[in-house]
């Protein structure tokens, strides 16, 4: 096998404002930083427009050594408006291909102004983080900047979900560029609790109530009363003040000043504050129980991992996932503080598993993370082609009337720096502007025809010389007439996204071999593969359950004989109702089968409690990461996507044998009947095959559904067919080797 | 149900019928319904056992003596299971109804010949009541519990013993099928009611049969015509009550209690001048003016307005709405009328129709196997979004709000941002900042389980073994575990909240998962439970455990429940062995504890609680599980008393009059009107009430001791709690078995008082 050499990143022209002062040392000022840095190793050339003038240069100095930074120092202070002018000068100044914002507010007069629409790239992390907020405060302003932005970057996996289920349209654009830990000191190996000292604890950030700052100022004495002698050094200067307790920034400094056993050493350069943090043995970052629902992690524990010393922290779910539920130093209140702290000098193993912990976590947030993020972002939004590009640019343009299924692909090419894209939007599967399909189909070197439909029938009677004319064909279509209307002559290939569908085509139309090919449907996998939830593996899902060839009915009995099993078991659905779609409901066996169906949910309490209705959208990504299996119980598909998105997430699929699956899945996940079903189901998640079985699923359908792959492969067929006998299977059994797609 | 339907299952197992050829009996090998194909022979009990082709696919059919199983003489049944074949079934019957049938001693007889109860009916047959299947198995199959989940040891853990196993296994399938059974064949009483003759005889011929139906028709018209008589002047009388000022100002004021705040409620305007003549402030509106209706502001509590407690006000049941696991809202269930609330997107749907006085939201919703499973969960957005608008709906309509953090959930940090839209917060105070302490409380009855005649199971301890402890907690129930394992303590894991995979320390020691009713089963069935704080959260564990009969040892305080020789105190694992020893020295003294959970530890007192804060009227009890004793002097106190009943929403399920010798009166109007069964038991002195009689009555009765008996109901009730759950061997014993004695213990003041006295008083 040929292997083909990875294409040439493309180097971009990146303009970064973030609504910070880098005069302050604090988690916003160092998330600056380490962008602006990983900006700079990817390759690109970075602008960096400040928000304030220079006072110090403790943030701003290292950035203006980097080779590829420019930094734009503003007269005086930016207001958002000021700042959004200066972003819009630049610009003119010099076109560049991306604006890196961060902070809501800013974000949004940006988007107002229009000036960088489908170029902007926002850093989203001050939006209301529950609900509760959310319903209260409107989400006005996130909905204009989701519209205005062409990638949005969140902290974590919990933050992107909320922002996808809360704002659909981020969905798909949506992805994580965690923190990153710039870390110039190394850990200081083992020289920590050393007997016959003081235990030294450290505090490096702002000072402000709900970071129980002025708490921290009495824990030596309160350790000093339980027999343990320590000192605190407290590193910032930022002081903030309170607006419910207006005293809160006096007494803050008094304690800074005054507090036994505490040293307060004011605002350092930012590599003296890491020296001083890496020579403690606890760092601090215990919070007010009201931050506890942040949806972002402490940048702060991240640091103190790095540096080699572990921290002292809140129990939120965020800290739970990276350090494990039995983590020694997890406090809600001063007295915990205490207790684990003594309890970890009076036991140096419990310390050191504390200390491993931490540098385990930080270890995946290194700075090169971010770079690969910033690589892969690339990538996705200014990919490049794998082989030589033609010379001249090559005009496509995509008819259809339904483009949900054709749209990612559809942005990929767009995004070709050797493709021009235009879009022949048709009214229905038979309505369209007749003038303009005419003068797309004047303008086209290549013409791809989403669904089998008049639109295909029209361009194939009427293509041009020289044309391309690729038509992709789904299985609705493959039960009308209209494929026998088109002239298969001018058609230069017919795209089925199942081996088993592609001869179904040629059997049922007598379609030659050559014009049918095989390109299965792509999965997001950036955008799909999220930590799983606590007890995902008790939830099925379905996505999905109209028509009845669905056969929800099935996925119900599958749940009810696992609930024999074990009461943990619930279905999660994802879909309209049948009354939702005109087209079904008018069918009176569909009614017929839809009435029964939901008879026997309600009819059976227990059942009814087991299945919960989810809206449709295209949330799918945080959907599924409380999803464990997922059903495919259907009469018959032509690809079934929803249980390759699934797999990408790291569910286990569980699939009925429906015609053609064992062309798509490995029979590994194919089952003949529901006792089958549920049989493999109860016997994954009741041990440790579940685990195993959802990195095999993720690892299979990554390798062959992936987005990139799958679009590379639309990339060349638009210069060439494809070989006809490219697949007999996509996914791979165990110890074979994945056919070529 | 017929033979053959009972014996459907197993039509394809079965190879020889063999009948017991025992004398003086009708057979019923003919109704078992399978073909000729099927060989068929009869022996006598003794030439069975000595039949060494006695296989696994053979069918025994055992017909019992009338009278045989329900009085517990079970010598030939147990030759018969003793001599069984592994795999061989034997198909039992007789004549005697399912309630009569003395159930300890049969699932006792089963155990000790390893067999398992495999199907139980109600026959349809003259004479023939009942039928059992049971099977001689060497290694029990596996228990499933109240959702059909496992409860029993995953396979490669050794079970505890055959005889424990299958007794848990047998006493499950029994209550689960006499729970589907309707009350005119579960009771002795009601048979001899409908029979008036005792004993029901098999007619021998085909005249005598149709002489007997002659008769039986004639009886069931009069009957008929005398009902259809009391119910036409039952509801002359309800018209009449429903009409009366009385009631409806006592409608209007329960009205007034639902809603947590003072507000304005409508009245009729003849209503609004006599409430307004008793105190009510007017708001709008004048009499002069003559308003179809007008508003009236009527005081919540009537406390508040002792001029309108002059009229008795009429008690409605709580109406509870749950966003919880099952287990908490079966916890209530029997207390208040409990809506168990599913997630979707139209709050106003989940809610309308039904009007909750309290919505309740636990945090254990969030749990795998909840409807709710990821609320509260930070990130998620669904059901959170679900749930809020739930709670804004209900604040809209007046309901109430009360979050519950279960202790064994951590962090559930995702219920922060939405406490502010509680009324009410119950949880640890250490993790939740400003919550209110707070223990669901134990429902006494139907936690109380008859204790077999050789108690199995020993010694057990309970845990959840939470994804969320802390390595403290981890370490400290590994030394409980270390300790409490070498003297005979085993192990059995609450399915509701943890995962048993998660400490490995305790598998050596694990027999299981328990969940739900099955877990009460288990309580009743430990002779100690040891219940550490650090293996279980849960404040009400201590007093489940206690209402079962159990010993508790247990280090925790918390639960400020008064000393009581069955609760003994630890501080280390290592004082166990020495605090085991004091177990023996426990045994008896269940009574005390049962009243110390009285005073104020029952899901009465808990959801009374709750209302107490959120300023809502006592609603809570008196429902269709409540036993209420009293004592009543009269046939026309016996008659208010009913009709009192009848207008507070009591819906027993059978009313029983257990009348002085010599004294007829007459309640069948009134008992008419409740729609409920009537039960006449004949009473002796009251100082020397059959106890046996009024116990199986107790089972969710109405008991009222006719004549001027001046006993204690106090002693009475712990008297008949007492004998229902001691395996005596007396012939009371029977008698009592299957008995779930209630939680309401009635003092014998009047009647009016008694009513409507708030529970917790009682």
């Amino acid at each position: 096998m040929m292997v083909e050499a990875p294409a040439p990143m493309r180097h971009l022209r990146v303009l970064l404002y973030a609504d910070v002062n880098l005069n302050y040392l604090d988690g916003s000022a160092i998330w600056l930083q380490s962008v602006t840095e990983a900006l700079d190793t990817v390759g690109h050339h970075v602008t960096v427009l400040l928000k304030n003038p220079v006072v110090t240069d403790r943030i701003t100095g290292p950035l203006s050594r980097l080779a590829n930074v420019e930094l734009v120092e503003p007269p005086s202070r930016l207001d958002h408006a000021a700042a959004t002018a200066r972003l819009k000068a630049l610009d003119a100044k010099q076109r560049v291909d991306v604006l890196l914002v961060r902070g809501l507010a800013l974000a949004e007069t940006v988007a107002e102004s229009g000036a960088f629409d489908g170029r902007m790239w926002s850093y989203i992390t001050d939006l209301p983080q529950h609900v509760t907020e959310a319903e209260d405060a409107g989400l006005e302003t996130v909905r204009r900047v989701v519209a205005s932005s062409s990638a949005l970057l969140c902290q974590t996996d919990d933050l992107r979900g909320f922002l996808e289920q809360t704002v659909p349209a981020a969905s798909g654009k949506a992805h994580v560029l965690g923190p990153a830990v710039p870390v110039n000191t190394a850990p200081r190996g083992d020289e920590h609790l050393v007997p016959g000292r003081p235990a030294k604890l450290v505090y490096a950030g702002k000072f402000a109530r709900s970071w129980r700052t002025l708490e921290m100022c009495g824990l030596p004495v309160a350790l000093r009363e339980r027999g343990v002698e320590t000192e605190l050094t407290m590193l910032g200067d930022k002081i903030n003040a309170d607006p419910d307790d207006p005293g809160y920034a006096d007494r803050m400094r008094s304690a800074l000043e005054t507090a036994l056993g505490v040293s307060w050493l004011g605002g350092v350069p930012r590599a003296e504050a890491m020296e001083r943090v890496a020579a403690a043995d606890f760092g601090l970052a215990w919070r007010a129980p009201d931050l506890d629902a942040s949806l972002e992690l402490s940048t702060k524990l991240l640091e103190y991992g790095a540096l080699g010393i572990p921290a002292v922290l809140n129990p939120t779910p965020a800290h739970v996932d990276l350090l494990g539920w039995d983590y020694p130093l997890f406090v809600r209140d001063a007295e915990d503080v205490v207790d684990a702290v003594a309890a970890c000098v009076a036991d140096p193993n419990r310390y050191h598993l504390a200390r491993k912990r931490c540098q385990q976590a930080s270890a995946g947030f290194a700075a090169s993370r971010a770079v690969e993020t910033l690589r892969a972002l690339t990538d996705r939004y200014f990919p490049t082609r794998t082989a030589a590009p033609s010379r001249r640019t090559t005009k496509v343009v995509v008819a259809g009337h339904d483009l949900k299924f054709f749209s990612r692909l559809m942005e990929y090419l767009g995004a070709l720096p050797d493709v021009e894209l235009r879009v022949d939007k048709w009214k229905g599967l038979t309505k369209n502007d007749p003038r303009q399909t005419a003068r797309l189909s004047r303008w086209a070197d290549v013409v791809i025809c989403e669904w089998l439909g008049r639109n295909a029938v029209w361009y194939s009677h009427n293509k041009r010389r020289g044309q391309r004319l690729i038509v992709r064909l789904h299985r609705a279509e493959l039960y009308t007439d209209l494929p026998r209307e088109i002239d298969i002559d001018a058609v230069d290939q017919i795209v089925c996204v199942s081996p088993h569908y592609a001869a179904l085509a040629r059997e049922k139309f007598g379609w030659p071999d050559e014009k049918v090919t095989v390109v299965p449907n792509w999965v997001d996998g950036e955008s799909l593969r999220r930590r799983k939830r606590a007890g995902a593996r008790f939830r099925l899902g379905m996505v999905g359950i109209v028509p009845h060839r669905k056969r929800f009915d099935l996925g119900l009995e599958v749940v009810r004989k696992l609930r024999t099993v074990d009461s943990r078991f619930t279905l999660a659905v994802k879909s309209k109702m049948p009354w939702d779609y005109n087209w079904v409901w008018r069918e009176a066996e569909e009614r017929r089968h839809a009435q029964e169906t939901f008879d026997r949910l309600s009819s059976d309490p227990d059942l009814a409690s087991a299945v919960t209705f989810d809206g449709f959208g295209p949330d799918i990504g945080a959907w599924l990461r409380g999803i464990g299996f997922m059903l495919s119980t259907s009469d018959d598909e032509s690809f079934h996507l929803s249980p390759a998105e699934a797999m990408a997430s790291g569910a286990v699929p569980v699939i009925r044998n429906w015609p053609g699956a064992e062309t798509i899945y490995d029979p590994y996940w194919i089952h003949g009947s529901v006792d089958e079903m549920v049989r493999a189901i109860a016997d994954r998640a009741a041990g440790p095959g579940w685990d195993a079985d959802a990195e095999r699923a993720a690892h299979q359908v990554l390798s062959a559904f992936d987005l990139p792959t799958v679009a590379a492969t639309w990339a060349d067929l638009l210069e060439h067919n494809l070989p006809t006998d490219r697949l007999t299977r996509h996914l791979s059994a165990p110890g074979e080797v994945a056919g070529g797609v | 149900m017929r033979i053959s339907d009972l014996l459907y299952p197993f039509f394809a197992e079965i190879t020889r019928v063999t009948e017991l050829d025992v004398p003086a009996r009708a057979t019923a090998a003919r109704y078992v319904g399978l073909g000729p194909e099927v060989e068929r022979r009869t022996l006598t009990p003794d030439a069975l056992g000595a039949d060494p082709a006695l296989g696994d696919t053979d069918l025994i059919v055992y017909s019992a003596d009338a009278g045989a199983l329900s009085e517990g003489d079970l010598g030939t049944l147990t030759a018969v299971l003793a001599a069984l074949p592994e795999g061989a079934k034997v198909l039992v019957v007789s004549g005697d109804v399912l309630g009569d049938l003395a159930q300890p001693r049969i699932l006792d007889a089963l155990s000790r010949t390893s067999c398992q109860l495999l199907r139980i009916a109600h026959l349809d047959y003259r004479v023939l009541r009942t039928g059992l299947v049971v099977e001689k198995v060497s290694t029990p199959r596996p228990m499933v519990g109240s959702t059909g989940g496992p409860v029993l040891p995953r396979e490669s853990a050794p079970a505890p013993s055959v005889g424990h196993v299958l007794r848990l296994h047998n006493e499950y399938a029994w209550l689960d099928l006499a729970a589907e059974l309707t009350p005119v064949h579960t009771g002795r009483g009601t048979r001899a009611a409908e029979s008036g003759a005792g004993q029901v005889e098999a007619p021998r011929t085909d005249r005598e049969r149709v002489a007997a139906l002659e008769e039986e028709k004639s009886r069931l018209d009069q009957r008929l015509r005398a009902a259809e008589k009391a119910l036409s002047d039952t509801r002359n009388d309800l018209r009449r009550l429903r009409d009366s000022a009385k009631l409806q100002i006592g409608s209007a004021l329960v009205d007034a209690a639902k809603r947590p705040a003072t507000e304005g409620i409508k009245l009729p305007v003849t209503m609004a001048r006599i409430a307004r003549g008793r105190g009510g402030a007017r708001t709008a509106g004048t009499v002069a003016e003559a308003p179809a209706v007008e508003t009236v502001t009527v005081p919540r509590k009537a406390a508040a307005a002792p001029e309108l407690s002059s009229v008795p006000p009429v008690r409605a049941r709580l109406s509870l709405g749950v966003v919880s696991d099952r287990d908490l809202a079966d916890r209530f269930a029997a207390d208040c009328d409990v809506h168990r609330i599913l997630p979707g997107p139209h709050p106003i749907d989940m809610i309308s129709g039904r009007r909750p006085h309290v919505l309740l939201v636990h945090s254990g919703a969030a749990r795998p196997g909840s409807p709710w499973y990821g609320i509260g969960v930070p990130g998620e957005v669904t059901r959170s979004r679900e749930l809020l608008q739930l709670l804004r709906e209900a604040r809209r309509r007046g309901t109430a709000t009360v979050l519950v953090y279960d202790p064994e959930d951590e962090p559930a940090t995702g219920f922060r941002p939405l406490e502010t839209e509680f009324d009410l917060i119950l949880g640890d105070t250490k993790r939740h900042p400003g919550a209110t302490p707070w223990s669901p409380g134990t429902r006494l009855a139907g936690v109380r389980r008859p204790r077999p005649a050789e108690s199995t199971a020993g010694l057990v301890t309970l845990s959840s073994w939470s994804p969320g402890w802390s390595p403290e907690r981890r370490l400290a129930a590994q030394r409980f575990l270390e300790a409490a394992v070498p003297v005979g303590f085993s192990t059995w894991v609450d399915g509701r909240h943890g995962d048993p995979q998660l400490v490995p320390v305790a598998e050596s020691a694990l027999r299981g998962t328990v969940d739900g009713r099955d877990r009460s089963l288990l309580l009743g069935l430990a002779r100690a439970v040891l219940l550490p704080s650090v293996l279980d959260g849960r404040p009400e564990s201590v007093t489940d455990a206690l209402a079962a009969g159990a010993v508790v040892i247990t280090d925790r305080g918390r639960t400020g429940l008064p000393d009581t020789p069955a609760l003994l105190h630890l501080s280390r694992p290592e004082e166990l062995p020495a605090v085991v020893e004091r177990v023996a020295g426990a045994e008896g003294h269940h009574l005390e504890s049962l009243r110390a959970l009285r005073e104020g530890f029952t899901t009465v007192h808990a959801l009374e609680e709750i209302l107490d804060v959120l300023g809502i009227d006592a609603l809570v009890g008196d429902g269709d599980d409540v036993s209420v004793l009293a004592s009543v002097a009269s046939e026309a106190e016996g008659q208010r008393l009913l009709r009192s009943v009848a207008a507070q929403h009591h819906r027993p399920r059978e009313i029983v009059v257990a009348a002085k010798d010599g004294v007829e009166w007459d309640w069948s109007v009134e008992a008419a009107a409740l729609g409920v069964p009537v039960l006449t038991v004949a009473a002796d002195d009251p100082a020397t009430v059959p106890y046996s009689r009024l116990a199986v009555a107790a089972r969710g009765a109405l008991v009222a001791v006719a004549g001027d008996a001046d006993w204690d109901p106090y002693h009475l009730t712990d008297l008949l709690l007492d004998r229902a759950s001691t395996a005596l061997p007396t012939d009371e014993q029977w008698q009592l078995g299957g008995i779930a004695p209630r939680s309401t213990v009635m003092a014998g003041q009047g009647i009016e008082q008694l009513l409507l006295a708030p529970a917790r008083d009682r």
